[in-house]
């Protein structure tokens, strides 16, 4: 049998070059999963792959998964969750570069709840782009912070990628949603110092104040945010008091849009449909990726690959903060070409067992690894959200405005990555508080 | 055959989105009875694997159609047009080679709980060939559907000048294209506003 240390070379090689040449990412899990249980153990374990599949599918966390996304689809179609904007922005308009914090806070309130950033690039970029650019507020910051803002979901709950994360490594998924929170608030916090800074240092950036909303109006708008607020009180909620598990609490969640939807009288068959069809488009490509990742997992695992490369790294590594610092250092390399869900995915079954076995603690990192994620997502050429707020801008422009735009907020992320190492109770304190 | 079939996905879509919610509503029936009115619904937990394996393998060919399992477009775009070919032909053989496998051992298990009569292990106790059998027909439904892509660009590929059909036939989406999605999506929704 060959050396573990070498056939782990080769699967990262062998993932990256297949990928690159825009292989289906599944397909080369797939494909890297048979090859190496062939190689190492003949076809025995190759044939068992429907019955680890079939197991995979029938894993009641990953319920929660078409659950989730199917929720986020019913507030989203309903247009209940477009009228966000409207009333954060009657509120914040009156601040220096009020209407840049409200990208931020619109987009992750967005994100979080619909679960896809291209449906919050398009609905907030397309109201509040025109806005802006009328009220002579700087292109690029502008660009920046809904591209940035657009990414704050995933590390707020509920998220999917924490769910993804929580299968493939065995964690919590309640704590993991619990572990988000903070950073996610944090790093709300950075951006909007990353607005302030931006707009002290170009006046200009910092656009007209709009016109004042009056006070009865804007608190009729508030009554716009109280679906949101019931939304995260039923997941959330019924998760936290113990009331239900996470499948359970996307239950409730679906259940309450539903309500929702009806009261506000969006609840057609047209609505219902467009959802229904994203719901199981959704869920069937993130399901393809995952149960070839478990595939590929219970492989990996056979023949003792994440161990060697454990053991490997700590023959190198001084220590788990160098450690950390090198996937810091890989995520941001793989972020700058890979797709972010696929980034994940393919990376944990190597990654997790390296990490484990330094002692790291796993819901603090996957607070971490999300918000690689979240970096990938903004990092040039193949960040997916630097493309669609371009995408809603007039043909021509420069996507490069995007990219000068987002800077800052890297910054922010980084800053947070380095933040949580230092304060890993950034993390660790509201789980720890609710589970013990 | 193009037409049926994206009916037919699509009217499996929306079955199992109408599954999705189904089970939303007992999940919540169950969760509000057990903590309130202390009874509890057997097998929800269950009921709800099995609709999320059905589900996901219909979900399969339907982001199969529409073009969503994700790939890495880095390289593929900025290459001529016979290499752009080979490449998508290349991608899609691997995807129908993986899934024709799978499909083939989950037909092998099917048999086996078939011939065994095998029943879950759970209070239920539902005959697994229900299940199972559900799921594999969705997944041979995606064999039909790759091996009929595959079919018809290897046919524009046989074709002279073919070579730039067949690889907009199976090119990776741009990232805009979703993105158009979502502004007619968006567009729709606002028109529908109007009369609020």
């Amino acid at each position: 049998m060959p050396d573990a240390t070498i056939l782990a070379a080769l699967y990262v090689a062998a993932l990256i070059g297949f990928s690159l040449l825009g292989f289906h990412v599944a397909a080369v899990m797939a494909l890297l999963g048979v090859v190496g249980a062939l190689v190492t153990f003949g076809p025995a374990v190759v044939m068992n792959i429907a019955g680890l599949t079939w197991a995979t599918s029938n894993d009641y966390l990953l319920v929660s998964l078409p659950m989730f996304v199917l929720m986020g689809e019913i507030l989203l179609r309903s247009g209940i969750t477009d009228r966000l904007y409207t009333a954060l922005s009657s509120w914040m308009a009156q601040l220096p570069g009020g209407l840049l914090h409200t990208n931020i806070f619109a987009s992750a309130i967005f994100s979080a709840i619909s679960g896809s950033s291209v449906a919050t690039a398009a609905t907030i970029g397309s109201v509040a782009l025109p806005n802006m650019t009328r009220l002579g507020y700087g292109q690029r910051v502008a660009l920046g912070s809904i591209a940035a803002g657009g990414t704050l979901g995933i590390l707020i709950p509920p998220s999917i990628n924490m769910i993804i994360y929580g299968s493939i490594t065995n964690t919590s998924v309640g704590r993991l949603f619990a572990a988000g929170v903070v950073p996610g608030l944090v790093l709300t916090g950075f951006f909007i110092c990353a607005i302030v800074v931006w707009t002290w240092l170009d006046r200009s950036s910092g656009g007209e104040r709009a016109t004042r909303v009056p006070l009865a109006e804007r608190l009729r708008l508030l009554g716009d945010l109280v679906p949101i607020a019931v939304i995260f009180l039923v997941v959330m909620g019924s998760l936290y008091s113990g009331f239900a598990t996470a499948t359970e609490a996307a239950a409730l969640g679906t259940v309450a849009a539903l309500g929702l939807a009806a009261w506000h009288r969006r609840l057609n068959r047209a609505i219902l449909f467009e959802a229904f069809r994203s719901t199981v488009r959704v869920t069937g490509m993130v399901t393809l990726l995952i149960v070839s990742a478990f595939f590929l997992n219970f492989v990996l695992g056979l023949i003792g690959i994440p161990q060697a490369v454990a053991h490997w790294v700590e023959s190198v590594s001084t220590g788990p903060a160098m450690t950390i610092l090198l996937l810091v250092l890989l995520y941001l390399l793989l972020g700058c070409f890979m797709e972010t869900l696929s980034m994940l995915i393919t990376t944990l079954p190597i990654v997790a067992p390296i990490v484990a076995a330094q002692g790291i603690d796993p819901v603090w990192f996957g607070v971490f690894v999300v918000i690689m994620c979240e970096l990938s997502l903004v990092t040039p050429p193949v960040g997916m959200n630097l493309y669609v707020v371009q995408g809603i801008r007039p043909p021509g422009s420069d996507v490069r405005d995007v990219i000068v735009g987002v800077a800052p907020f890297i910054a922010g992320m980084l800053v947070l990555v380095a933040a949580l190492w230092v304060f890993p109770q950034l993390a660790l304190w509201l789980p720890n508080l609710i589970y013990g | 055959m193009g037409r049926a079939m994206n009916k037919i996905i699509d009217g499996l879509s929306i079955a199992a989105g109408m599954a999705f919610v189904a089970l939303a509503l007992i999940t919540t029936v169950e969760v509000i009875g057990r903590k309130f009115f202390n009874f509890s619904l057997q097998g929800v937990d269950e009921m709800g694997g099995y609709v999320y394996a059905i589900g996901s393998a219909i979900g399969f060919v339907a982001a199969y159609t529409a073009n969503i399992h994700i790939r890495v477009d880095l390289i593929v775009s900025r290459l001529p047009v016979s290499a752009r070919a080979v490449l998508n032909l290349a991608s899609h053989v691997l995807l129908a080679c993986f899934i024709l496998f799978l499909t083939w051992r989950a037909t092998a298990q099917f048999l086996d709980s078939w011939h065994l009569g095998a029943l879950a292990p759970t209070p239920l106790r539902t005959p697994l060939v229900f299940p199972q059998g559900i799921w594999l027909a969705m997944l041979v439904l995606f064999c039909v559907v790759l091996i009929a892509k595959l079919g018809v660009a290897v046919k524009l590929l046989t074709q002279p000048g073919g070579a730039e059909a067949a690889a907009r036939l199976l090119d990776i989406a741009p990232a805009t294209e979703e993105l158009e999605t979502e502004l007619a999506s968006l567009r729709q929704r606002r028109s529908d506003g109007v009369d609020r």
